[in-house]
């Protein structure tokens, strides 16, 4: 009797565990840089670089104070500079992100308030001018004929926008989830996203609030992932939102993610972490967004403070403003 | 039982050895500043090699002739987008040197000067660098940067402040001096 009773038991919680879902087993790896640039190869230096993207093997990366975008190769040879600061038509006021689609990278212009249009051998191809003023600041992204960047009027709703290249009226669509944070310009300033295209879904990583928002390409909300487990999150999110300067000035707001990037079916989310109060490096998460959801598979913890980075097949490049310099970091095989 | 003593004798040595020997653990906040002091310091003698002994020729394009330095200057680039820290502590050196006597000159490039007139109360002109002449002379390095230059305009020493920085800062104000 005893004995069936034990066989019962084991039995049973063979089951059950047989039952439950696999877990996914969180890879973690330390990053090296094997390769540092402070200098162009034309020995000019570079200030402060506000994007990094790869198209076709090759490293883009804008320049805030130079005003010009840089193509270099995968060695981090510079092999083109593309635009410059000035007042002309095809010059820069003050530029930060760009996107590149289908050979032609689409700068935004923060100041003159539009959109130039490069080819990547650095022909000026024309500009976007939008009825209203676009702020760029953030990842934005495109397909063949929308333009899609975040927008928050510091009103509790829509913090992004859609605007339509070809259309004569409606150019401007508004959509998107926002969060109030009580006071207008801390739900602007709090509100933003980098958007990123894949797969006829717009993946949005809000950079003050830890989630994943999916949205189909007509503005509605398939799915919002909360990541606000994830230890490192946690931490930033805790020490942001615990902030007492932050919370009682209006003219204060907190950032939690520093950048973010989709390569191939994967997302990557950058978040600088703290050792006792004083910034220590940064770790990238990697999520998994082949099954329609965003699933945390990696972390990567870099030996720096990156600031923005942009990731291939073999490497992940990024700007460490402490040394001014361009990292890259090779990847495990 | 009396063999026992050379054992414990020998155990104690051993403890003191590895007491000696042993190095203290930085904490990892010394070993953050640490690192970022290091990150700095290899980026300012980067810098540093690059630019001492060049003539900084443009000044003479941007200064009118009569108010171009005439012995050895300070020049404090600075661009409208730098970081507020870095500012502050270039403004603060600039200060320092100028009440003690060193003829100083501020260009700004794409930057509004008021504002850092209003906010560093100096109250000497600050030219601006419309043409980004300055950067472009330089290789478009790192602002905002402090030159020391002797009187043939030529570069003898530089400072790249930023928070933090206040021995650098120090030894750039012992070099200024002893060049006047």
């Amino acid at each position: 009797m005893k004995l069936n009773l034990y066989l019962a038991i084991i039995a049973l919680s063979g089951l059950t565990a047989c039952s439950q879902a696999p877990k996914t087993q969180i890879e973690y790896v330390e990053l090296f840089s094997d390769k540092t640039m402070q200098q162009l190869s034309d020995s000019s230096f570079f200030n402060h670089v506000a994007c990094i993207s790869e198209y076709e093997g090759d490293i883009y990366m804008s320049d805030q104070k130079r005003c010009q975008i840089f193509r270099l190769d995968s060695n981090l040879n510079l092999l083109r500079t593309i635009g410059m600061e000035g007042h002309g038509p095809q010059d820069f006021g003050y530029i930060e992100n760009f996107v590149i689609h289908q050979d032609t990278i689409f700068v935004g212009d923060v100041t003159k308030m539009r959109i130039l249009r490069f080819s990547t051998d650095g022909q000026f191809c024309g500009a976007e001018n939008p009825d209203e003023k676009i702020p760029l600041n953030y990842r934005f992204t495109m397909d063949d004929n929308h333009i899609y960047y975040t927008r928050n009027e510091g009103i509790p709703d829509k913090s992004m926008v859609d605007y339509c290249r070809d259309s004569t009226a409606n150019k401007l669509r508004r959509f998107g989830q926002a969060t109030d944070f009580g006071h207008p310009h801390k739900t602007k300033r709090q509100n933003a996203r980098h958007v990123h295209l894949y797969n006829n879904t717009l993946v949005t990583v809000p950079t003050s609030i830890p989630v994943i928002e999916i949205y189909d390409l007509k503005g509605n909300t398939l799915r919002s992932a909360d990541i606000a487990g994830i230890p490192i999150v946690k931490d930033m999110y805790y020490k942001m939102t615990n902030d007492r300067r932050i919370a009682e000035s209006p003219n204060m707001a907190y950032q939690i993610f520093l950048d973010s990037y989709v390569y191939r079916d994967r997302l990557y989310i950058l978040s600088s972490v703290y050792n006792n109060e004083r910034l220590d490096h940064s770790s990238l998460l990697e999520f998994d967004l082949s099954n329609g959801g965003a699933e945390w598979v990696r972390q990567y913890d870099f030996p720096d403070f990156v600031q923005r980075f942009c990731i291939t097949d073999d490497y992940i490049y990024g700007f460490v403003p402490q040394s001014s310099s361009i990292k890259r970091y090779p990847l495990p095989a | 039982m009396r063999k026992i003593y050379p054992v414990l004798a020998a155990f104690l040595l051993a403890a003191c050895g590895n007491l000696s020997t042993s190095t203290p653990k930085s904490s990892p906040e010394a070993e953050a500043a640490r690192r970022a002091d290091s990150a700095y310091a290899q980026y300012e003698t980067m810098i540093r090699d690059f630019l001492v002994g060049k003539r900084v020729a443009s000044l003479a394009a941007l200064v009118a002739p009569d108010t171009l330095p005439h012995g050895p200057s300070v020049l404090l680039i600075y661009h409208g987008m730098d970081c507020g820290s870095c500012l502050d502590a270039g403004f603060a050196s600039l200060l320092r040197l100028r009440g003690a006597g060193m003829p100083c000159t501020v260009a700004a490039a794409d930057a509004n000067p008021s504002v850092a007139q209003e906010r560093y109360r100096y109250r000497d002109y600050i030219y601006t660098d419309r043409n980004d002449l300055l950067r472009r002379e330089l290789r478009y390095v790192s602002t905002p940067i402090l030159l020391l230059l002797d009187d043939s305009l030529r570069i003898v020493d530089i400072y790249k402040p930023a928070s933090g920085t206040e021995a650098a800062a120090g030894r750039f104000e012992k070099a200024s001096s002893s060049l006047r």
